[in-house]
């Protein structure tokens, strides 16, 4: 139990503040939207795709295990109104993501943020205003 | 004889004198009748986007308080319906016809965070929306709601123009969308009346009200604001590219491994 909690906290950090809920194509119920789950990583596929665009991030834990975890941001049209394009993040690049967990424990996160290797930090939502 | 030819004369000459005046009527009468069609109809067209109201929710893709209380049926359905997007709903099964990529239906398409081209061609007003590209078409032709078509998904719209404002008159919904991503549900009994008006150049408002007797007590309103973007043009969707999300959707909402 403790190994798995270190283990859980070298890698990547939980932030606990209080977020608005994510826009999605799909519902927030599954997650905890209280909750923000940071995850610091290489970079394994970047899906700059409709209906949402997908960044998978591998990490390691402290023994070395590999971690691939599985992000979502909003759709590509609306992302590329707010200055995304399709070379933003390539496979390899090192970057943070920052979102809310599902209830279920799984490594998938909703985008709330992501921040790349330059310290660039990107809106994954951008709400029309 | 002589009183004749002076009375010819005299009309001769001031029938040629008054020519041009009648002339020139004539031309005025005819250019005012090929203006006036033209200044009759407003102009809608441009790529528009839907404001968010700070008054609705952040994400604000729902009528927040606009709706009225809903009837027994409309409460079942509600209920039924048991959104995803409700926080306090436990579903995480994605019934919204939405995920299976069904039309919204209307006035859901609007509250999607996407754009919409509005075209005029004579006798319709054509919106193009960006969400999977559905097209709706309202007939401001004179022509009657078609009561021969089945129950649509978008419905069967016509439209009249009263001054500046296109009052567009959809029936025929069928019952298998939602109003909004809360679930906020409707009948085949929906009429709903749109008054659109270009507020200004860059503003388009649409004051939309739901007439569903059937699932709720009452009427109710809603204003949607859009600002024009010339910036933008309509980008490809499509949502039926979403094994990915699926995928993503599944390892999100199954249940743990014990």
């Amino acid at each position: 139990m403790k190994k798995s909690l270190l283990a859980l906290f070298t890698t990547f950090a939980i932030l606990v503040i209080s977020s608005a809920p994510a826009f999605g194509h799909h519902g927030t119920s599954a997650y905890d939207t209280t909750k923000l789950t940071t995850v610091k990583g290489t970079v394994t596929d970047f899906q700059f795709n409709n209906p949402h665009v997908m960044i998978s991030v591998e990490t390691r834990d402290e023994k070395g295990k590999v971690e691939t975890w599985i992000s979502e941001a909003n759709s590509p049209n609306v992302l590329t109104r707010h200055g995304w394009n399709r070379d933003i993040i390539k496979i390899g690049d090192q970057i943070t993501i920052i979102g809310n967990r599902p209830k279920n424990g799984a490594k998938t996160l909703r985008l709330q943020k992501v921040i790349l290797s330059n310290g660039q930090e990107l809106d994954p939502n951008s709400l029309q205003d | 004889m002589r009183d004749r030819l002076i009375g010819l004369v005299l009309a001769l000459t001031a029938t040629l004198a008054l020519s041009p005046i009648l002339f020139a009527q004539t031309t005025d009468q005819q250019g005012m009748a090929k203006a006036e069609p033209a200044a009759a109809t407003p102009d809608l067209s441009g790529l528009w986007i839907r404001l968010r109201d700070p008054s609705h929710s952040p994400i604000n893709l729902d009528f927040g308080k606009s709706i009225s209380p809903m009837t027994p049926w409309g409460e079942a359905k509600f209920k039924a319906a048991n959104s995803v997007y409700r926080s306090s709903s436990p579903s995480t099964v994605l019934s919204d016809p939405i995920f299976s990529c069904f039309p919204p239906g209307v006035p859901r398409i609007y509250l999607l965070n996407f754009p919409v081209q509005i075209v005029q061609i004579p006798g319709q007003v054509i919106m193009l929306f960006e969400f999977d590209h559905f097209v709706r078409r309202i007939y401001t032709d004179g022509r009657p709601h078609d009561k021969d078509a089945g129950l649509l998904w978008m419905g069967d719209s016509i439209g009249q123009w009263e001054g500046d404002t296109l009052v567009a008159d959809t029936v025929s919904f069928n019952d298998k969308t939602t109003l909004d991503r809360e679930g906020y549900p409707h009948s085949d009994a929906m009429h709903l009346v749109e008054r659109i008006q270009r507020v200004d150049h860059d503003s388009l408002v649409i004051d939309l009200t739901v007439d569903d007797p059937k699932a709720y007590t009452k009427p109710w309103e809603a204003k949607l604001i859009f600002q024009l973007r010339p910036d933008w043009k309509i980008m490809e969707h499509v949502c039926e590219d979403n094994a990915s999300f699926l995928e993503f959707n599944k390892k999100a909402t199954q249940a743990p491994k014990k």
